[in-house]
């Protein structure tokens, strides 16, 4: 059965990063550049010609966006200047847009004042919540530690998980790909041991650095997350919270930091062409550690009695990150890359029974 | 003198391209003992200023009247010897080479066989040249006017740089108009300058030049003649017209491919499937339209219709690729909405601006799909009602794998080009031959690119090969330069070494005259005897070897010649074999 060519799916994607992909000759130089492709993995030649030629189900299906971390060989080594690393990276946006059930996701990447808009309602809830409560100290964090908690179930349970369905039924169910019980569980292994590490990066060249700075990020974030949801860092008498809080907040703040001014530096490919999304959800990671970090310093120090508009400030920040960004931005590159890896492993089991089946 | 016969023998190392596989100094020894031979020497380049010296000295100082060098191939260095045996005095005929280079060093690799075949070579020239016989140059003067057929691009120009020079040209033109193929196109790749301002100040020019006879409407069946006085007949409005010319261009051109008969493509059928013909005759209307009289939304163009496939032409037809990016190009103009789908199967752009035309273009959201040529032709088909279009084209698409069929309102078929109907007839009248493909061969594909082996007949532009606009007027311009050359000096050397025929010993058989592939033996009915047209007569001895009675001798290149050469070849190598 023919597909049809579509020339309109390549002016869609143009909308989630702007390169000249039109220009690619299919030399191939970015798939033999790079060093995470492997044989059934091939990356990123494929991705244009199904891009140039409005492929959109194979696009869809395709997880190998996923396993390209952006060294940026490729688009060094491009002898068109098409990009392929930002074509990569802007699959990778129109995928998680593809993902998403609300549709909230394509419309953020798409549309800068949508996703202002957004930010400045969530700020009004919050002081308007604030404003409610008589900016009452207590009553206010105790119902900040609360939205923290309740935030997490339901991005979890209303975007996130049913967006990984639709992830693995555009994947795995809908090409058809017939995998044993065995190769899934294998996959769950695949699937923890890449969310927790990163550990693919290191294949890149000169990746070394960024691979720390970005494990060092994902541990402090992940560590404040469960010292102040499940620990109650802003509540606790415990001093190796407290302390633990104090380091995981500090991890977060500083190594944005240094990714964000490597951002501005643009002085790896990776970061020279950054979209809006890119930028808020590091802005926001370091705001959410530094103004942690300075709450719990502001009460330690007694401080934080006179000057509770930090707390707001906070407060306003998380919900920012917790009801935007995490469900409908760039924080979901977490999950989908994880999942990807292992529903990798899910295709390439099935192949391997389908070429023993044919041998 | 002439009957004591001194040969000289130069035996060239070619710095190391000969020395390396072949003893020199051993050859140059063993044949100063051969009878005849006054002197043999080696040296490192018999073809350089000294080297030459060497041989004018000795002719001089030992009174040589015969010079045997063995080298490299005659093809590269035999007139470089025989004007050197002219500056000694001696006749440039009373000269042979032997090549041991291209022969012997290049493709042996035992030294000592490949020094005796050197031997051998060599003393098969000396028994050879024993028999030379001093041969006189022969000189025709040139008709300053020149005959031009075919009033494209290509003989337009070539008319125009002759005339314009104050010399006559005759430019006779097959149909009712002046321009040729570029006459029916609208903008010209890469630079979608106009082809019309190209062509019509030229045609006007040509139309009003008083040194130009415009004869259209008239084809040429026959010319007579050898180079510098050829001349025509043919009838113009019924009047019978009588031209006399030195030489002659042929632009005859070339005419597109027909596409109705590759199955596949449904052309004749699907009503909006054009060819770009059609299509650049949509383009210089302003107005691209299907056949229903829409404005199409999806434009498909085809790559190599006719061309690069054995069942049609083999060859690449070389200007189609940049027309279909021109085409797409403008259509993205014209209809900045409409879809360009380009199926192609290698992009060709190799002439000047063509690689950044191609750069430029795929950056326009032009749709460029791969398909094989050789074994997989995409399919056309009209569209069915619910598929939204008038028709479907399935490709199995070569860089991605996949079978896809693009939706289309029109499809272009770019189609190759071919030679003109009437080649064989043309190339019969003036006298040049052709390839496979019916184009015109030159008389060197590099070296001698717009002139034939008919001396004075010259091809130009498409009717030599598929060509573009800026590659017809250079050859155009190669012609009229080299025929002003000539008409400049006033005349012109030919060839000496033709057949000659013993009339006490001709029989009348005309067996010569059927084999000649110049037409340049006639029978005189006179005398009963076959006469040689020495000026048409290349040497190329087919004459000589026919002729059962022995009657016909080619020039310096006698049966006592060949068959001493023979002998000579022979004796070195029973002796061979004897050791």
């Amino acid at each position: 059965m023919s597909t049809r060519v579509n020339p309109n799916l390549i002016k869609e994607i143009k909308k989630f990063g702007a390169s000249d992909w039109n220009a690619c000759f299919h030399c191939g130089n970015c798939t033999a550049v790079c060093n995470l492709t492997e044989e059934g993995v091939l990356f990123p030649r494929k991705e244009i010609r199904a891009l140039q030629m409005g492929l959109e189900d194979k696009l869809a299906a395709s997880v190998e966006p996923w396993v390209c971390y952006y060294c940026g060989d490729c688009t060094e080594t491009c002898p068109r200047d098409a990009n392929p690393g930002e074509l990569m990276m802007s699959i990778r946006r129109w995928l998680t847009a593809k993902y998403d059930w609300t549709g909230l996701a394509g419309l953020f990447y798409k549309s800068l004042p949508a996703l202002i808009i957004g930010f400045i309602l969530v700020a009004i809830g919050v002081f308007a919540i604030g404003f409610v409560k008589g900016f009452d100290h207590e009553a206010v964090m105790h119902f900040g530690h609360k939205l923290e908690f309740w935030l997490i179930i339901s991005v979890f349970t209303l975007i996130l998980v049913p967006n990984i369905l639709r992830m693995f039924y555009f994947t795995v169910i809908k090409p058809k790909v017939k995998a044993s019980i065995g190769s899934y569980v294998e996959a769950v292994g695949t699937l923890f041991l890449h969310m927790f590490t990163q550990i693919k990066t290191l294949k890149c060249d000169k990746q070394t650095v960024r691979w720390l700075e970005h494990l060092l990020v994902v541990l402090g974030y992940l560590g404040l997350l469960v010292i102040t949801v499940f620990l109650d860092w802003f509540g606790t008498e415990n001093k190796i919270i407290i302390y633990a809080g104090y380091i995981t907040g500090g991890l977060v703040f500083i190594f944005t930091a240094l990714l964000l001014i490597s951002r501005l530096g643009k002085e790896r490919e990776v970061n020279r062409y950054s979209q809006p999304t890119d930028w808020f959800f590091v802005i926001w990671l370091f705001l959410m550690g530094l103004t942690a970090f300075l709450v719990r310093l502001f009460i330690d120090t007694g401080l934080l009695a006179n000057n509770f508009w930090l707390y707001m400030v906070h407060l306003m920040i998380l919900a920012q990150w917790g009801i935007l960004i995490v469900p409908f931005g760039k924080w979901t590159h977490f999950l989908y890359r994880s999942f990807a890896l292992s529903f990798i492993n899910l295709k390439k089991a099935a192949n391997n029974v389908k070429m023993e089946a044919a041998a | 003198m002439e009957d004591e016969k001194r040969i000289g023998v130069y035996v060239c190392w070619c710095g190391t391209n000969i020395a390396k596989m072949v003893d020199v100094e051993r050859v140059a020894k063993e044949i100063e003992n051969l009878p005849d031979v006054v002197i043999a020497k080696n040296y490192k380049y018999m073809c350089s200023d000294p080297g030459q010296e060497l041989i004018i000295n000795d002719i001089k100082e030992h009174n040589l009247n015969r010079v045997v060098v063995s080298a490299c191939s005659p093809r590269i260095h035999e007139l470089t010897f025989r004007k050197a045996l002219e500056n000694a005095g001696l006749n440039p005929y009373m000269f042979e080479m032997a090549n041991i280079r291209e022969h012997v060093a290049w493709v042996h690799e035992d030294r000592g066989e490949a020094t005796k075949k050197a031997r051998a070579l060599v003393a098969a020239a000396v028994n050879r040249i024993k028999w030379h016989e001093s041969l006189d140059k022969r000189t025709v003067e040139i008709d300053p006017a020149t005959l031009v057929i075919g009033g494209g691009i290509a003989g337009l120009s070539a008319a125009l740089e002759i005339a314009d020079s104050g010399k006559k040209v005759f430019l006779v033109e097959k149909s009712g108009k002046l321009g040729g193929q570029v006459a029916n196109i609208d903008l010209t790749f890469p630079y979608m300058d106009s082809a019309r301002q190209l062509i019509n100040p030229k045609i006007e020019k040509v139309t009003n030049h008083p040194n130009i006879e415009v004869y259209l409407n008239c084809t040429i069946d026959e010319v007579f003649g050898y180079v510098g006085n050829f001349e025509t007949k043919f009838s113009q409005n019924g009047k019978e017209v009588e031209l006399k010319f030195g030489s002659v261009i042929v632009a005859t051109g070339l005419k597109t491919f027909d596409p109705s008969g590759i199955e596949g493509y449904g052309y004749g059928k699907i009503p909006s499937v054009v060819t770009s013909l059609e299509f650049e005759e949509m383009l210089k209307k302003g107005e691209i339209l299907t056949r229903e009289g829409k404005e199409p939304k999806n434009i498909a163009i085809i790559h190599c219709v006719g061309s690069r496939n054995v069942d049609y032409h083999e060859y690449c037809s070389r200007t189609c690729c940049m027309v279909a990016l021109k085409f797409a190009n403008q259509i993205k103009s014209a209809i900045p909405d409409a879809n360009v789908y380009d199926l192609y199967a290698d992009m060709r752009a190799f002439g000047k601006g063509c690689e950044e035309f191609y750069t430029e273009t795929s950056r326009k959201e032009v749709m460029f799909l791969m398909f094989d040529q050789q074994e997989d032709l995409p399919k056309i088909r009209a569209a069915a009602p619910e598929d939204g279009c008038g028709i479907l084209i399935e490709v199995n698409e070569k860089l991605s794998g996949e079978t896809i069929e693009v939706p289309a309102d029109m499809v272009v078929l770019m189609v190759g080009v071919e030679a003109q109907e009437n080649a064989k007839e043309i190339a019969h009248a003036v006298g040049v031959s052709m390839c496979g493909n019916d184009f015109y061969i030159e008389r060197h594909p590099k070296l001698d690119p717009v002139a034939t082996t008919t001396d004075g007949v010259y091809v130009v532009g498409g009717c030599q090969s598929p060509k573009d606009i800026p590659d017809s007027v250079s050859q155009a311009k190669a012609a009229a330069s080299r025929i002003l050359a000539t008409i400049n000096f006033g005349s012109v050397e030919v060839e000496v070494t033709t057949a000659v025929v013993n009339e006490d010993l001709c029989c009348g058989c005309q067996t010569c005259v059927s084999v000649c592939p110049y037409s340049a033996i006639k029978y005189d009915e006179e005398k009963k005897v076959s006469v040689v047209n020495e000026i048409l007569c290349k040497g190329c001895g087919t004459c000589g070897s026919t002729c059962p009675t022995g009657a016909i001798r080619s020039r310096h290149f006698t049966d006592k010649q060949i068959l001493s050469q023979i002998e000579g070849l022979l004796s070195i190598s029973n002796e061979l074999q004897e050791v």
